[in-house]
């Protein structure tokens, strides 16, 4: 099976994102308009739309075929949709991506669009084909909920403690929400509130969710060595990589849910594709997948930041803090930015944009050169993983 | 429920059934066979024939008598309920009884004679779909007073040693116990009066305690008087040995305001979430085995087990070699267990476990019958046939695990 580099093969020249919000007052089109349009714009008119070969555009539910693009835009072009549960709008850039490097485009576009909030729903819904019922309908919150008991069994962590870990990864993607002008939930929460909000799943709490939001985000994509005649302030792919799991986890007597095996094969890969040996320190910072506290948690094992069974001992000494020695979600993560989920992966990548351009305003990292998103989609047990590797410099 | 009493019969009464029976008052569907459910999750032969017996109380003594001319199953399952405040629901349960004919030599009660009087009267009564109505119990209970002797003459020549009385109109059962005079009478049940499975269930008390060569004599009343009369055979003893008393005991309490929902009489606020799909056709058919039956698959080559079923081996990757592997009677372990206070279910909250049955195989299920927070990993649990849910007038019926305790293991 080969698995070939992709270090520094493309580049992204500029980037998009709308307010992840309840936008009331916008559709599906309109987001992907405000997207795109943001994202064009600001290259300051060296790439026009009609300069742009094809589209992928990401969403789970909120719009069907290409048209997505194709016909708020009123461009006939090649669009493709992706879908891949919780990570379509990475696998709509790792689509992309690929389609430049093959050489059978110059510039391409990833869309991610989720317009959530026209329905009544609480939580993320699906619409699943007709089935015989001969299974468990569980949402979101309680299949990750699985994780904490698991994780608290397997390394011998206290509840209570465990509860103050959970709570921690909440607060600090608050704080650094609350510091994100695009952030759906732009507050600081107390850890008080956190700890005792309603319970949702498990030991889940409301806080301990990620926020529901509408929203899009856009990325160029261009080869590399073609990128400074877009931007002077490329940002290069230098990993993508995707598993999509067996299901093994809830069909086998394998897994015990302290892990999701499918982000450790993809990271792994990932790290491989880059050259990275040390991820604590090689990464400068990392957006990853908080869809709910514990998979925060796990995912600091999987994606091999901390040691196994010492990421609730990391988290509670601050390495994953805004001012940590691995800073977590600076731009507020799934849990304050909203989680739109077809856009999700592409305001991971976007923040890893304006940190590398110095853009990110009062959540500014000290110059970080590289930097990791983490895409996830399904449930403990049966999932597709997404990990990409970004970089400032070729090299 | 009927399933559930129906997997108590030993896995040889269902080798030897020619027949299935179903009676209810409540069954789950008009038009559709109701007994094709139960047939599909006891995995008898398609050739073997599944009815319904109507859909009143002495329809439970028609599926018995229909059964018994063939080595049939009967099967009554009910569900008795008035509307809220009333006597019926006071005095109502809900219970399933199942039996199984066959030769007179493997046979742990003999049926001596049935008799049978009918009556066209206004009793108890329900428009399709609607509630239970009733006359004046009184009305009931004096109409079948005057006939009463000439039939009992024919039924109680040969005096039982215990009588079983059943009936929805209390006035009439006490008509009929003072009619039939001083015979042991057998005490009806904690459960209350079970409809169509309620003589069944009297019956079945009765056989935990019954010795062979006594004579039992049961009446069950309704539009006129039903009888038969058993002598218990030596057979007895070996069923006794296997056989738990019936539990009316529930393991969780039900909330007065959750029954009320269940039987459609309280409307709930419902979650804020899509309303779960119907179970379709095509895919209901299609896995039959593994929705009715819980049948997973095991592959012959490397014997990797799948439940449910994949095509394709997990293990070896070979397609066309499963087996069938019947899961419904094994046990499993909790791996992890969550609470699930957004999902929709009749019972919020949901509880979910994720069970291994000990042969490499996983599988989720919803936990009935138990507390939220009362599931932890490492739990044994038992496979139990339930309804999930009802959409658009589908029931969802599929399996669930329960907490394994002391006192409910064997039987099955």
């Amino acid at each position: 099976m080969a698995r070939n580099s992709f270090k520094d093969r493309v580049a992204i020249v500029s980037m998009g994102c709308t307010q992840f919000k309840e936008h009331w007052d916008c559709s599906t089109d309109d987001l992907v308009v405000n997207a795109i349009d943001e994202c064009v714009s600001s290259t300051n008119g060296r790439v026009t739309l009609e300069q742009v070969d094809a589209f992928w555009v990401g969403t789970q539910g909120s719009g069907m075929a290409g048209v997505t693009v194709s016909r708020p835009m009123h461009i006939p072009v090649p669009v493709t949709r992706v879908e891949n549960y919780c990570a379509t709008g990475s696998d709509s850039v790792r689509n992309a991506a690929y389609a430049v490097a093959s050489g059978a485009y110059d510039v391409v576009m990833a869309v991610g669009v989720e317009k959530l909030k026209d329905s009544p729903y609480s939580g993320l819904t699906a619409a699943w084909p007709p089935s015989d019922g001969a299974k468990v309908d569980w949402t979101a919150p309680a299949s990750f909920s699985v994780l904490a008991p698991a994780y608290a069994k397997r390394f011998g962590v206290d509840e209570a403690i465990l509860r103050e870990v959970l709570t921690h990864i909440a607060w600090k993607n608050h704080q650094n929400g609350a510091l994100n002008p695009k952030a759906q939930f732009r507050k600081a929460v107390a850890k008080e509130t956190i700890g005792k909000s309603a319970k949702v799943a498990g030991m889940l709490g409301v806080f301990d969710c990620s926020g529901v939001a509408d929203g899009a985000a856009a990325a160029l994509i261009v080869r590399a060595e073609d990128a400074h005649r877009y931007t002077d302030n490329p940002m290069y792919i230098k990993a993508l990589s995707l598993t999509a799991g067996t299901g093994g986890g809830l069909r086998e007597s394998m897994l015990d849910f302290t892990s999701f095996p499918e982000v450790e094969q993809s990271a792994k890969e990932a790290y491989a594709q880059a050259g990275v040996t040390n991820p604590r320190k090689d990464i400068a910072f990392a957006e990853v997948h908080d869809c709910f506290t514990p998979t925060e948690l796990v995912l600091m094992e999987d994606l091999g930041f901390s040691e196994r069974g010492n990421a609730w001992r990391d988290v509670l000494d601050g390495v994953f803090d805004l001012d940590g020695d691995l800073p977590i979600n600076p731009d507020g993560g799934l849990k304050s930015f909203g989680h739109p989920i077809g856009a999700s992966g592409l305001r991971m990548l976007y923040e890893c944009w304006l940190q590398f351009s110095g853009s990110a305003g009062d959540r500014q990292l000290d110059d970080p050169r590289l930097a990791l998103t983490h895409n996830l989609g399904g449930q403990p047990g049966e999932c597709v993983s997404f990990v990409s590797i970004v970089g400032k410099e070729i090299g | 429920m009927g399933v559930e009493a129906a997997r108590r019969l030993t896995s040889r009464s269902r080798d030897i059934a020619e027949s299935l029976w179903f009676a209810s008052t409540s069954p789950s569907y008009g038009i559709k066979t109701n007994a094709s459910a139960l047939h599909a999750a006891l995995r008898l032969p398609a050739h073997i024939p599944s009815y319904d017996a109507g859909q009143s109380i002495r329809s439970s003594i028609g599926a018995l008598r229909s059964a018994s001319l063939s080595n049939g199953i009967a099967v009554c399952s009910d569900m008795w309920t008035g509307l809220p405040g009333g006597d019926d629901e006071r005095l109502g349960g809900d219970g399933a009884f199942a039996c199984v004919f066959g030769s007179e030599s493997q046979a742990i009660a003999v049926i001596e004679s049935w008799h049978s009087m009918s009556m066209e009267m206004l009793e108890r009564w329900a428009a399709p779909g609607a509630f239970m109505q009733s006359w004046d119990d009184r009305f009931g209970a004096e109409a079948i007073a005057e006939s009463l002797p000439v039939f009992l003459r024919n039924v109680l020549g040969d005096p039982p040693d215990l009588v079983i009385v059943s009936g929805a109109n209390p006035r009439s059962s006490s008509s009929l116990r003072s009619a039939i005079g001083v015979q042991v009478i057998a005490t009806p049940s904690d459960t209350g009066f079970t409809g169509a499975a309620d003589f069944g269930l009297q019956l079945a008390e009765a056989l935990q305690t019954a010795t062979a060569g006594q004579r039992i004599a049961a009446f069950v009343l309704g539009d006129g008087v039903e009888s038969i009369v058993l002598r218990i055979t030596e057979k007895i003893e070996s069923w006794q040995s296997k056989h738990l008393s019936v539990s009316s005991t529930p393991r969780k309490p039900v909330r007065y305001g959750d029954l009320l929902s269940w039987r459609g009489n309280l409307s709930r606020q419902l979650p804020r979430r899509p309303e779960p799909q119907q179970p379709a056709a095509p895919p209901s058919l299609r896995n039959v085995g593994w929705k009715f039956a819980l049948i997973a698959a095991k592959c012959s080559r490397c014997g990797n087990v799948h439940a449910p079923p994949e095509r394709r081996c997990r293990g070896c990757g070979s397609i066309e070699n499963m087996i069938d592997l019947p899961l419904a009677q094994s046990e499993a372990t909790v791996v992890t267990s969550t609470v699930d206070h957004l999902a929709y279910t009749p019972a919020p909250p949901l509880v979910i476990a994720v069970v291994d049955f000990g042969n490499g195989a996983r599988s989720s299920f919803e936990v009935a019958d138990s507390n939220p927070d009362s599931v932890k990993i490492g739990d044994r649990v038992e496979m139990v046939f339930r309804k999930l849910g009802t959409v658009g007038g589908v029931h969802n019926y599929f399996w669930k695990v329960r907490r394994l305790s002391a006192d409910d293991r064997g039987g099955i």
